[in-house]
């Protein structure tokens, strides 16, 4: 009887750690190592798509190809005189057709990530406790994972001259726009002393 | 009636019956979260001097989101409460605030006002935690000002989060996802407000309307 509750015990501990979140490191960025670049007006933009699914198991440890997700990292330098404000909120994926998508939330894409499978099995095997497992795990890892996808996120930022910042965009494509061969990263700016604004576009190659 | 352990297990298989045909037969229950958002300790001391027109689109009043959990469905009509706060929210900010009922164009002008202000939501995100976790709510709202022909001149966001444990007492997850809205909600206004005069495009406006000295 206690070896059936050890194993019953052990096996529901395993069931549990299987939904741990575990995120890699973030490789260090420079400009001249992202796919695309781009400079125009004092501000360079430099980007890279993460869309192979090893890339994105390694720093965001899902398969976000598989969830219609797309995250692009981005850096941008100032490297002129006047102030520059860069937005998340405006910053734009646009797909083949003009048809152009909008940054998602982190909440957005954390919650796409549920392991419903694993919590029926669970359930299904060891009844109550196992379902308050998987359950508890879930929502300690949800947690987790929506803290670093946020750390991981680019924010807001005004630069000055010869100031840069990164961080990563995330697109949720339609069902049936998912991961096509190319697409455009618009980075709008406002210079915050004019509120003059602008735009650069970024070719992506989403294939490599 | 004296139940023995026989009429017990009857029932109990029963109960157990009902309750997998009411998860087969796709039943699903409403839960509507009844939001009260309000705002409070806001930094503008001084009102602008223009009369503004607000416009709510008929997508951002009627905005609303669900979670669905099994047969149990999470709703939360974001929008509407949003309106109630943008109309607390946008008379701390000017004299005085007109509601219109579309957006200005060329051929139509409106030029009773010296902008119109379009909010809409961004984006709004909830979950509920499945055994001791958070709920949590975010929204971004998108904020729009416009001048007298419709002609955009201002476009910006303003996002807030809520996050609340586990607590005991809820009858139902309606209340905290209710309560955590109603925080995302809250943050996101003071940052409208009270950031309202720091927008570099509104800044623009002011000092071409010479309520701003040029920097």
């Amino acid at each position: 009887m206690r070896k059936t509750l050890v194993l019953l015990i052990g096996a529901l501990l395993a069931v549990a750690a299987c939904s741990a979140y575990r995120p890699g490191p973030l490789p260090p960025v420079a400009l001249e190592t992202m796919m695309a670049s781009k400079a125009e007006k004092g501000l360079t933009v430099a980007a890279d798509p993460y869309a192979q699914v090893e890339r994105q198991q390694s720093v965001f440890d899902a398969n976000f190809k598989e969830l219609n997700v797309l995250p692009v990292r981005v850096v941008v330098e100032n490297t002129g005189d006047d102030r520059l404000l860069v937005r998340y909120s405006d910053m734009r994926l646009e797909l083949g057709g003009g048809d152009q998508l909008s940054p998602a939330g982190t909440t957005a894409v954390a919650t796409r990530i549920e392991n419903t499978s694993q919590q029926f099995w669970s359930t299904f095997c060891f009844g109550l406790p196992g379902a308050f497992a998987t359950s508890s795990s879930y929502d300690k890892s949800r947690s987790e994972r929506q803290a670093d996808y946020q750390a991981k996120q680019f924010h807001d930022i005004t630069l000055s001259k010869d100031e840069s910042a990164n961080g990563f965009v995330y697109f949720i494509l339609r069902k049936e726009s998912a991961y096509p061969s190319s697409a455009i990263l618009i980075v709008n700016y406002v210079e915050r002393d004019t509120g003059a604004g602008g735009a650069i576009r970024i070719s992506l190659d989403l294939m490599k | 009636m004296i139940l023995n352990g026989d009429n017990r297990l009857k029932i109990l298989v029963r109960l157990l019956l009902l309750m997998f045909a009411v998860v087969l037969s796709g039943c699903t229950f409403n839960h509507v979260s009844e939001l009260r958002p309000s705002l409070d300790n806001s930094t503008v001391k001084e009102k602008l001097p223009f009369v503004v027109g607000v416009y709510y689109s008929p997508q951002f009043r009627d905005y609303e989101q669900a979670r669905l959990k099994m047969v149990h469905r999470w709703i939360v009509p974001v929008g509407n409460a949003s309106v109630t706060l943008f109309d607390k929210a946008i008379p701390l900010l000017f004299d005085d605030v007109v509601p219109v009922e579309g957006i200005p164009t060329p051929a139509k002008r409106n030029d009773k006002v010296a902008a119109v202000i379009e909010p809409s939501i961004e984006e709004f995100d909830f979950e509920l935690p499945l055994a001791l976790g958070d709920y949590t709510a975010d929204i971004t709202y998108r904020i729009t000002l416009r001048n007298s022909d419709g002609t955009g001149f201002a476009s910006w966001t303003v996002e807030g989060h809520g996050r609340q444990g586990v607590g005991l007492g809820y009858l139902t997850h309606a209340t905290p996802i209710g309560q955590v809205t109603d925080a995302a909600m809250q943050e996101a206004m003071r940052k409208f407000v009270d950031g309202f005069r720091e927008v570099p495009e509104v800044r623009a406006w002011l000092r071409q309307s010479g309520l701003l000295r040029t920097e």
